[in-house]
């Protein structure tokens, strides 16, 4: 079975590029969003095994979108990896403080996003099911 | 015998014999001389001057008998004193009253008796000149007379005698010293008071003479002066020493004059005052005057003395050291010449005021200034001399150097006036108190910061409401645990460690005496003696407000370079993900190049790679502006030009979005700008606009004369800009976060840049916005001219 995987992200091109690399190269199914409003909405009705979250979006942000997450039970457990363009070290840091399991740097190589993901998510005990 | 009886006034008799002063006196010559004239001419051979008084006769002068007096109950004269005038006895032995009389029937054996009544000037019977003879016999007529006469005579001496003796007794009652010599300079007279001074008898004086009562060492000066008195002189001033009968030395002054007395011999007379006591009084006075000029010259300070008009009459030798005058120089007014020129004025002035008011001068410190050019600072104090009337009599002043001390006392002065400015232009706070906390001074600065007055804190504990109780309540707990005693919460907090011979230093809030409050830095510092006792607190501290916030702005900045780097890290990223990551997938066949999936891809490697590069362009075209080196290609550029130029980039996008620009452009507006740059800025603003501005609506561009500049102005249909975001909204990578799906497709910088050519023209950039009405953004570029209107 495909795992299922929903992209939040407002840059349409890297929407593309990225579900391209997850789903021909990782083979995972994609579901894609273009801001945090349509993102929790999706989290909540798919349930998605992972989320990659784009830091800064406008309206609704990465951090704020994924304080959402975490607020609603439904979604609170499907582990949240950060992809941003933003990789200064104290930044790094205060995403992991709020939750999330890992960041991937911008720009990254589709053809390793989807292992790069894995790796992330296997390295994190949290989320069952995910392998 | 028959015995005489009294007469009938015997008692005053007997008081006139005594005022005479005859008895019992020495004998004189004039009395033997009528004795002896009595018996010659009576051809007797006893002749007597013989007085009678209470129980004897007694003989003043006696001729041919040896016995000095007899009883009166045998004495003739007793008898002949009753008869008055001449008593003849002719024959004792036949006259029954004395032919018993011892005298008569033994030695002397008085045959006959005549005597003549000596009477005073009272016209008492005092006694008789008689005569007496061994034998019967008369006198004739003729020596009866003679002894009468002879007896008026004694009677005449007597009374002679009498006022001598009241001039004598007069004499004695002087007081000056009455001496009269003979030419071998013996005493033929002294009186009374010269016998008291010196201390002799007057019979003792009698046997001296000048010689032996003159001190030794005045032995030739008086020989000098008799020498004088002989030649005919009249010497006053005489002035000798007498030595008294004990020896002690009497100073006296008097005159000497030679004169003739009344028995014809050449005497010296003189008269001599006493002045012994005067002159102890000035050797006295001339020692403490000789003591007085000694100190005076000798003195370490300068001293003067004026008359009543403030005159110099006396300069001692420190005096004329000082001002470098000599003594004749200093006299009058030439004691000013020696004065500072530029004190001259000032002193003279002082030294009339209080010599003309009789009061006590006390000068300012002022200079001498010696001809030598040495100069010397002074300091002069005069006292009003006064006689014994109060009287003024002159000034007695002093004159001290000072110079050392003025030059100490300015340095000091000058040391403290400079303190004081410093302590006080300092901005920094400067309390010192003592070991207590009271406070000793605060300076202008703390006044200042505190806002409480000098008064209103000095020699007062300092307020506790200066400091925040609470800090201090919890530094007293960090120092109790530091230093391992219990420091109370008080004034101790803040010294504890400066009473250690720590440093202390730590920050405060303080409260202005408004009740605001401020950050300090405050050290404390202990002030110990010489001898290292603790004598007090300093504290100084420095308001840190500014720092404060200036470490805050720092902060402020280096978060907002961080963010810089952050957004453009961010910016260039995210084109280059899409690019790489479209290469990526093609490069690694993961898409079929030729695929619409491969041609899509193409498509956004292609559109990011133009979008970095307006990146990148914009940053290096910001960078360029703001460090200055743009370079304007400024030339006369007509206003409609501009907009006729940003028209044209975005009329297509315009209509694409269904949205008509309108123009309204004020004609022969002329500018001295780059028309690229400017033409830049405005299809930034009309390419934002029309981002916003929704289907069917209209952007309008307008151009007007404003100000001595031309104002260009894009007018809007959006949703508006809140107020807290327009203030940014000219700093780079600052979108207007909306959640309008329209891609943004601008690079953040586009209104930065705007900002940075509209300045570098001299202008200025704004908007004016609300929520709900659009916005207008607009720019003014100075004008240079107005291009002359086409008719």
């Amino acid at each position: 079975m495909k795992k299922r995987v929903l992209l939040i992200d407002d840059d349409p091109d890297i929407r593309t590029v990225a579900a391209l690399g997850l789903s021909a190269v990782g083979g995972f199914e994609v579901l894609l969003a273009s801001g945090g409003e349509e993102g929790i909405a999706m989290a909540a009705r798919e349930r998605p095994e992972l989320i990659i979250l784009d830091v800064m979006m406008p309206g609704v942000d990465g951090p704020t979108t994924l304080a959402r997450l975490k607020a609603l039970t439904i979604t609170a457990d499907i582990p949240v990896i950060f992809m941003t363009a933003r990789v200064q070290k104290h930044e790094l840091a205060a995403y992991l403080a709020i939750g999330a399991i890992g960041v991937i740097d911008k720009p990254f190589d589709p053809m390793t996003l989807a292992a790069q993901v894995s790796a992330i998510a296997d390295r994190d005990p949290q989320p069952p099911g995910l392998t | 015998m028959k015995v005489a009886p009294l007469p009938p006034n015997e008692a005053a008799r007997l008081e006139a014999l005594r005022r005479a002063v005859l008895l019992d006196t020495l004998p004189e010559a004039e009395f033997d001389d009528a004795a002896r004239l009595a018996s010659i001419i009576c051809r007797t051979p006893i002749a007597l001057v013989s007085l009678v008084d209470e129980h004897r006769q007694w003989f003043k002068a006696r001729v041919g008998l040896s016995a000095h007096e007899t009883p009166r109950e045998v004495a003739f004269c007793a008898h002949a004193i009753l008869e008055g005038g001449t008593f003849i006895v002719p024959d004792a032995q036949a006259d029954e009253r004395f032919r018993d009389n011892p005298l008569v029937i033994s030695d002397p054996r008085i045959r006959f008796y005549a005597g003549a009544v000596l009477n005073d000037e009272g016209g008492f019977p005092l006694g008789t000149l008689c005569v007496i003879d061994h034998v019967p016999r008369h006198l004739d007529e003729e020596q009866r007379e003679a002894l009468a006469a002879l007896a008026r005579t004694v009677t005449a001496l007597l009374q002679l005698r009498r006022a001598r003796n009241d001039a004598e007794e007069t004499l004695d009652n002087a007081l000056d010293l009455l001496q009269t010599l003979d030419e071998e300079g013996r005493f033929l007279y002294v009186n009374r008071a010269w016998l008291d001074a010196l201390g002799y008898t007057r019979a003792e004086a009698g046997a001296l003479d000048l010689f032996a009562v003159i001190a030794p060492d005045h032995h030739g000066s008086c020989r000098a002066m008799l020498e004088r008195v002989h030649l005919g002189e009249n010497v006053r001033n005489v002035e000798t020493v007498f030595l008294t009968k004990s020896g002690a030395r009497l100073v006296v002054e008097g005159t000497a004059r030679a004169a003739v007395d009344a028995y014809g011999r050449r005497v010296t007379r003189s008269v001599f005052r006493d002045i012994t006591e005067r002159k102890a009084a000035e050797a006295s006075l001339e020692a403490s005057e000789l003591q007085f000029r000694t100190l005076a010259q000798n003195a370490p300070i300068g001293i003067y003395r004026t008359d009543a008009r403030g005159r110099c009459v006396y300069t001692n030798a420190r005096w004329r050291e000082l001002s470098g005058l000599g003594a004749e120089e200093a006299l009058g007014d030439g004691w000013l010449t020696a004065i500072h020129p530029e004190d001259q004025a000032a002193v003279e002035r002082e030294w009339l005021d209080n010599t003309g008011a009789g009061s006590a001068f006390a000068a300012a410190p002022f200079r001498f200034l010696t001809r030598g050019g040495s100069e010397k600072w002074v300091r002069s104090r005069a006292a009003a001399l006064r006689d014994e009337d109060g009287v003024l009599t002159g000034y007695l002043g002093s004159v001290e150097d000072i110079t050392d001390l003025h030059v100490v006392t300015l340095a000091l002065r000058e040391s403290a006036s400079f303190q004081r400015t410093l302590l006080d232009a300092a901005s920094l706070i400067i309390i010192s108190t003592d070991v207590d906390g009271r406070v000793r001074s605060i300076n202008a600065g703390a006044q200042r910061a505190l806002g409480y007055t000098s008064d209103e804190l000095v020699g007062k504990p300092p307020p506790a409401a200066l400091h925040d109780a609470a800090e201090i309540a919890a530094r007293a707990k960090e120092l109790s645990a530091e230093l391992g005693e219990r420091i109370k919460p008080s004034f101790d907090v803040l010294v504890a460690k400066a009473r250690r011979g720590l440093t202390d230093e730590n920050e405060w809030s303080y409260f202005r005496k408004d009740g605001t409050s401020f950050p300090v830095r405050l050290t404390v510092t202990a002030a110990r003696d010489d001898r290292g006792e603790l004598v007090g607190f300093l504290g100084v501290g420095k308001d840190i407000s500014e720092e404060r916030r200036s470490l805050k702005a720092r902060n402020e900045v280096e978060r907002l370079k961080d963010e810089f780097v952050s957004t453009v890290s961010h910016e260039l990223r995210t084109p280059l993900t899409s690019i790489r990551g479209a290469l990526s997938l093609l490069h690694g066949k993961v898409v079929d190049l030729s695929s619409s999936k491969g041609e899509e891809l193409v498509r956004i490697a292609h559109a990011n790679a133009e979008r970095l590069i307006r990146l990148v362009n914009d940053i290096l075209d910001l960078e360029k502006i703001e460090a200055g080196k743009l370079d304007l290609r400024s030339r006369s550029v007509a206003a409609l030009k501009i907009i006729e130029g940003a028209i044209a980039s975005t009329t297509a996008i315009a209509s694409a979005a269904g949205i008509e620009l309108a123009v309204i452009a004020e004609d022969g507006l002329e500018l001295e700008a780059d028309e690229d740059r400017l033409v830049q800025v405005l299809t930034n603003f009309i390419s934002n606009a029309l981002k916003f501005t929704p289907r069917g609506e209209v952007v309008r561009v307008t151009c007007a004369g404003s100000d001595g500049g031309v104002r260009f102005e894009v007018v809007d249909r959006g949703p508006g800009i809140a107020p807290e975001q327009q203030h940014t909204l000219f700093e780079r990578f600052r979108q207007i976060d909306t959640s309008d799906a329209r891609p943004r497709g601008g690079t953040g910088l586009g209104l930065a840049i705007c900002k940075a050519i509209v300045e570098e023209h001299g202008g200025h950039v704004g908007l004016v916005s609300s929520r709900g009405l659009g916005s207008t953004f607009w720019f003014t570029v100075p004008l240079v001219r107005l291009a002359q209107a086409k008719a």
